[in-house]
């Protein structure tokens, strides 16, 4: 792949993040990933970007569990998952949204937060850490609507619930699938406000994934660029945003 | 502990109420409404047993009538007097003619034999998912009833077992019917409950919480299982007679109209919808025999009560699917009077 020279562990595996390593899914004989090999360190927000169709969410479900690779294999902190399954990784540490929202629409914002902190409270051994729950719900900005259903929210919100209640994993890796999708200018501002914030706040690494370029070219340190199912680029911003391969498949072939 | 003592607390006006109606009724009632009220609390703590693994999971079962007939039968078995079992079922396996115990005894041992009977039916419910689950649970309840309606030398086949000890009256039955709410209240409120409840919302984005469905599933529906035990140990011991077609079609079908009139989503509405079929059934019951009303000679309708109980799931599936209260309890109401009127949702 695409050895580039930059940041954090590039053949070894990360001692504290996520490292992806020749991850690979096919249906058939069509390859929707193939190959993936990405970093995310703790502490460091990572950019998965690429035209619609190239695999990104694939990816996001592969190392979230929700799908089982073909090949390769996903690790963290330094240790493989043997057979991932959604309930492990959420286990140990990836915490993730979803594209379109899937919140648990008639339990109460604070419920669905609940529902993530009490895997947490198992994996650790305990009770329920109630002052913690608040604490997101608070960061959040959710605390005046954490009585309400959650479906009655607004579709703004309902984005804040997804991330709010990923955080009550008290994940290593939090992935972001399309968090920016459907906000305005302003809205998309907060939400980069919020990610850095939560970085720093509950010290995890953050995987965003977008196809729009502005949202992403800001808010990461550090970016892969996904095509056809293959990771075509990497690099900081500055990089990537000048690397015509990425112009080219954003824009059209050259000729 | 927090946890129970809010439990208690939330649960203390339908408890009371439940205690007063029947202390009401066996002070002041006549014998026949004495036994309406008993029927009332049966079918209140087999809805509650519904209502743990329906309500939470929200997979509907069709099979824990099943659950209710191996109690009362068990029950019916080992307490039925020797003299007796020697007419009815003299070939009884496993010796059990000439077992007879007390009503204590028997009843613990129907607890264990639906406890087991759960644990193992619920390895496969909580592997199946949708309507794979639901068509395994109505098989459940057939093979259930076939067993009651052939095993003849046990249960006496399409015949009633009688002579059971009547040692159940309507105190015993609201006090379990009470234990019940408490229980079923404290399930739902509990970490396992919400963690089930929002399964059942998403099933990909509890796994993606961690919430693990089938554990989960395979717990509420043993707890179900011996809440609705609890019923047919109730009906056993208070009819003295028993026969296979209580626990079959008509009776699931009372018990479901019910939880689904009421909102199987809240404990709070199971109470209401067995109160609200109950008293419905009995005005339909009245009604079929052609009474006069008002002066009005009625024509007797046959089948005005199984009638009403179908009007009451098609209006309810059309109008109101979560049942009048949905998610909301008892507790929630009062609390939150300014909240905005769910009447008029659609």
């Amino acid at each position: 792949m695409n050895a580039l020279p930059s940041s954090s562990g590039h053949d070894g595996i990360l001692a504290a993040g996520l490292s992806v390593r020749g991850l690979s899914r096919n249906f058939g004989g069509v390859y929707a990933v193939r190959g993936v090999t990405l970093d995310c360190a703790v502490g460091e927000i990572v950019g998965l970007i690429g035209p619609n169709g190239a695999g990104k969410s694939t990816l996001m479900n592969l190392i979230s569990g929700t799908i089982t690779p073909s090949e390769g294999q996903v690790w963290l902190d330094g240790s493989a998952f043997a057979a991932p399954s959604a309930v492990d990784c959420a286990e140990r540490g990836i915490g993730r949204t979803f594209q379109n929202i899937r919140l648990f629409k008639r339990l109460s914002v604070r419920e669905n937060i609940r529902v993530a902190a009490i895997t947490r409270a198992r994996v650790k051994g305990g009770a329920v850490d109630g002052a913690a729950v608040e604490d997101i719900i608070a960061f959040a900005g959710l605390s005046a609507l954490a009585d309400r259903p959650a479906g009655t929210l607004s579709y703004g919100h309902q984005r804040r619930v997804e991330i709010a209640r990923a955080l009550a994993l008290g994940p290593r890796i939090l992935l972001l699938d399309e968090p920016a999708a459907g906000m305005n200018e302003q809205e998309t501002e907060g939400l980069i406000a919020t990610v850095r914030g939560l970085r720093d706040r509950f010290g995890c690494g953050v995987v965003v994934i977008d196809h729009d370029l502005g949202f992403i070219m800001q808010v990461s340190q550090r970016l892969y660029v996904m095509h056809l199912g293959q990771i075509l680029v990497q690099g900081d911003p500055e990089t990537v945003r000048h690397d015509p391969r990425v112009a080219e498949i954003y824009l059209g072939r050259k000729k | 502990m927090r946890h129970l003592g809010r439990t208690l607390a939330v649960s203390a006006l339908p408890v009371l109420c439940l205690l007063a109606l029947a202390a009401l009724i066996q002070t002041f009632a006549e014998p026949f409404q004495v036994r309406l009220a008993y029927a009332f609390f049966m079918n209140l703590v087999l809805a509650l047993g519904l209502q743990v693994f329906m309500g939470n999971s929200g997979v509907v079962s069709f099979g824990h009538l099943g659950f209710m007939g191996v109690a009362s039968y068990a029950v019916a078995i080992l307490t039925i007097p020797v003299a007796l079992k020697a007419t009815m079922i003299p070939d009884a396996p496993f010796g059990l003619a000439g077992v007879e115990l007390s009503p204590l005894v028997a009843a613990l041992i129907a607890f264990a034999l639906v406890l087991v009977l759960a644990f193992l039916s619920g390895f496969l419910v909580s592997r199946l998912s949708g309507a794979a689950a639901e068509i395994f649970t109505l098989a459940l309840l057939v093979i259930a009833y076939v067993v009651f309606t052939a095993w003849i030398d046990l249960t006496r086949g399409q015949r009633s077992l009688y002579g059971i000890p009547v040692t159940s009256g309507l105190g015993f039955a609201a006090a379990v019917a009470c234990v019940s709410v408490v229980v079923a209240r404290l399930f739902r409120d509990s970490d396992l409950g919400l963690q089930l409840r929002a399964s059942s919302e998403d099933t990909l984005a509890a796994r993606a919480m961690g919430v693990h469905i089938g554990r989960l599933r395979h717990i509420a529906w043993v707890i179900s299982a011996l809440i609705v035990g609890a019923a047919g140990v109730l009906h056993a011991t208070y009819l003295g007679a028993i026969g296979p077609n209580s626990f079959y079609f008509s009776q699931t079908f009372l018990v479901m109209a019910m939880i689904i009139l009421g909102g199987m989503r809240s404990v709070s509405g199971t109470i209401l919808g067995v109160l609200a079929i109950s008293v419905g059934n009995e005005i339909a019951r009245t009604l079929e025999s052609g009474p006069v009303v008002l002066g009005v000679d009625l024509p007797e309708m046959f089948g005005l009560t199984g009638f009403f109980l179908g009007a009451v799931i098609v209006a309810t599936m059309i109008w109101r699917r979560d049942g009048i209260l949905g998610d909301i309890e008892f507790e929630t109401l009062f609390r939150r009077r300014k909240a905005p009127s769910k009447g008029g949702e659609a």
